[in-house]
């Protein structure tokens, strides 16, 4: 079954605004585009527009949580949080904040709407301010946990999200059986013995679907949803067993999961073979396949002994 | 609440306050004097003219109106303010700006009475609209105080938009226009222009009034808070560093701390009254 994150995420949060009054969900013109556009029909006190002002939207989200709401804001990853990010940092974070910020069309995976719109520094403009939880999931399934997960608990988070239908992780036979879902706990979806292999986002089943199955099935897995609390621990006890790793990110090099796995890795004291597949200091650019994009910006530096 | 206090008990209480700030900023060495002085008469009208429902001995009484300090540097207006009102001691603001202290230059959450922790402008007003928002149903009005400079950041204009297609009737606006910034004169770092036309062209009931001046600042906000379905704005004309003749309309004072000469002379300015 394939779907994307961004429905995973609208459907979830129909039915928890259905469930609970408190939840509001606040858009800059793209209620469509993030899949909520049946809010203002079925919540029409619970939904609002501010059109195209990021800025004002970050601003009212926070105003929205200081009288009592949970606020759901979404837009496109590379408008919020980038233009907002001065707002959601004083706004959100530094007043922390019940506004959970909604960022779709994060990464490569945008395709056609080109560079401009591939969000690739968002887990980074996030990750770096306090108070926050960064989550980003790997499938449309995960995406509704997630966001259920996120609701509860209170406080500023951004939640990536992606525009195409991709993988879901239930589509491969993994090794073991996995445990529930929760913000901060890196997801082991495989075991084995030589290699690791960790990533975040739809890149991580569509990655594992261009190895050769006899390469993945021999690997510890982990989904790191959770980039903010990083919890690294049981990756690192994985290498320590074996000093190999792959790190898949539709993300710049910098301010990464490979940024925030490799301080870890050396305040543990671990030598490690280390690849780290991801954009390398450049912008995107469109095209009509977003696997097309990450062959060539991403999976091209995969080399498999 | 507090009763409304009488015109002449509003100038003596101002009076005392100015007096505080000053000696709040040349003791801790920090803070921000012109705006914190061209504000205080819109504060103490808030606080002490009848105007803002609070209760000092309940912060956070869910029914209470709230002020969104959008100008996070007015701190030490506010927070004396806030100390004359009963919301904490007086003497706390010793400590004010200080390491371990909790009253942050920029007005900060932590502290009885604020409700938004500011400090980079422009931000506050679509706070104040969110909140609007989220208290439609409730009897709490919000206010939401901005400096003059700050009407530069676009952001402003984003909230403007927002609050007039939203109807807020129950926001009011305050913009403390006392005509600097940091660099200079606003008319030279960037003009304004016709902030009342602006505004009127958004969809906002305006009102501009001498705001160093509780006879008319008073009335203003009772006229600010008719409508029901439109969101108001009051253009208080103030003095920078207003009652110290001595700094009054110069942009040095926005952010400079007075030396020990500089501090007796106003000290001196302020004896003789505004």
């Amino acid at each position: 079954m394939k779907g994307s994150t961004r429905d995973g995420f609208g459907r979830a949060l129909c039915q928890l605004m259905a469930e609970n009054e408190r939840i509001v969900a606040i858009t800059a013109d793209l209620r469509t585009s993030t899949r909520i556009g049946a809010c203002p029909q079925r919540f029409p006190d619970r939904f609002f527009e501010v059109g195209v002002a990021e800025q004002n939207l970050a601003g009212i989200a926070a105003g929205l949580a200081l009288g009592g709401k949970t606020v759901f804001a979404t837009s496109f990853a590379c408008f919020s949080p980038a233009i907002n990010w001065a707002q959601i940092r004083q706004s959100i974070c530094y007043n922390n904040l019940n506004v959970k910020i909604v960022g779709s069309h994060a990464g490569l995976a945008t395709g056609p709407d080109g560079a401009t719109h591939q969000a690739l520094e968002d887990i980074a403009l996030t990750t770096v301010l306090p108070k926050m939880t960064v989550v980003a999931p790997a499938d449309s399934e995960q995406a509704a946990t997630l966001t259920r997960l996120l609701a509860q608990k209170p406080g500023p988070a951004y939640l990536r999200l992606t525009r195409p239908k991709t993988l879901e992780l239930d589509s491969f036979r993994f090794n073991i059986a996995w445990k529930p879902l929760r913000l901060g706990r890196p997801q082991q979806l495989n075991k084995g013995t030589g290699l690791t292999i960790v990533g975040f986002g739809p890149i991580l089943p569509e990655f594992l679907h261009i190895m050769p199955p006899q390469k993945w099935q021999r690997a510890d897995i982990f989904n790191v949803h959770t980039l903010k609390p990083f919890n690294p621990a049981p990756i690192l006890a994985s290498l320590k067993r074996h000093p190999q790793i792959i790190v898949v990110e539709d993300h710049q090099r910098q301010g990464g999961l490979g940024s925030l796995l490799s301080q870890a890795i050396a305040k543990a004291g671990l030598k490690v073979k280390w690849q780290h597949l991801a954009v390398n200091d450049q912008f995107g650019h469109s095209a009509r396949n977003f696997r097309a994009l990450w062959r060539r910006y991403i999976f091209a530096n995969l080399k498999l002994v | 609440m507090q009763r409304a206090l009488s015109v002449p008990k509003l100038e003596q209480l101002s009076h005392q306050l100015r007096r505080q700030i000053l000696g709040t900023i040349y003791q801790t060495k920090v803070g921000h004097l012109a705006g914190s002085l061209s504000s205080l008469e819109i504060l103490v009208s808030l606080y002490f003219g009848g105007i803002l429902r609070y209760d000092p001995r309940r912060p956070n009484w869910p029914e209470r109106d709230r002020l969104i300090v959008s100008a996070g540097h007015l701190a030490p207006a506010i927070y004396t303010v806030l100390a004359a009102a009963k919301f904490f001691p007086k003497r706390q603001l010793q400590r004010f700006g200080l390491l371990r202290s909790r009253f942050e230059t920029h007005t900060v959450k932590r502290v009885p009475g604020i409700e938004y922790s500011a400090g980079l402008l422009g931000q506050g007003l679509s706070v104040a609209i969110g909140l609007a928002l989220a208290l439609q149903n409730n009897r709490s009005r919000i206010f939401c105080l901005m400096s003059d400079g700050e009407q530069q950041e676009g952001q402003v204009w984003e909230a403007a938009m927002a609050a007039s297609k939203y109807r807020l009737g129950n926001l009011v606006g305050i913009i403390d226009a006392n005509q600097i910034q940091i660099d200079g004169h606003i008319r030279d770092i960037m003009p304004l222009a016709n902030l009342k036309l602006k505004y009127e062209a958004f969809g906002w009931r305006v009102f501009e009034t001498d705001g160093n001046d509780f006879r008319r600042l008073v009335p203003a906000f009772s006229q600010a808070l008719e409508s029901r379905h439109q969101p108001a704005v009051i253009i208080a004309k103030t003095v920078a560093a207003a009652g110290i003749p001595s700094m009054e309309n110069n942009p040095y004072w926005h952010s400079h701390i007075p030396n020990s000469q500089e501090y007796q002379q106003a000290l001196k300015d302020l004896r003789q009254g505004l």
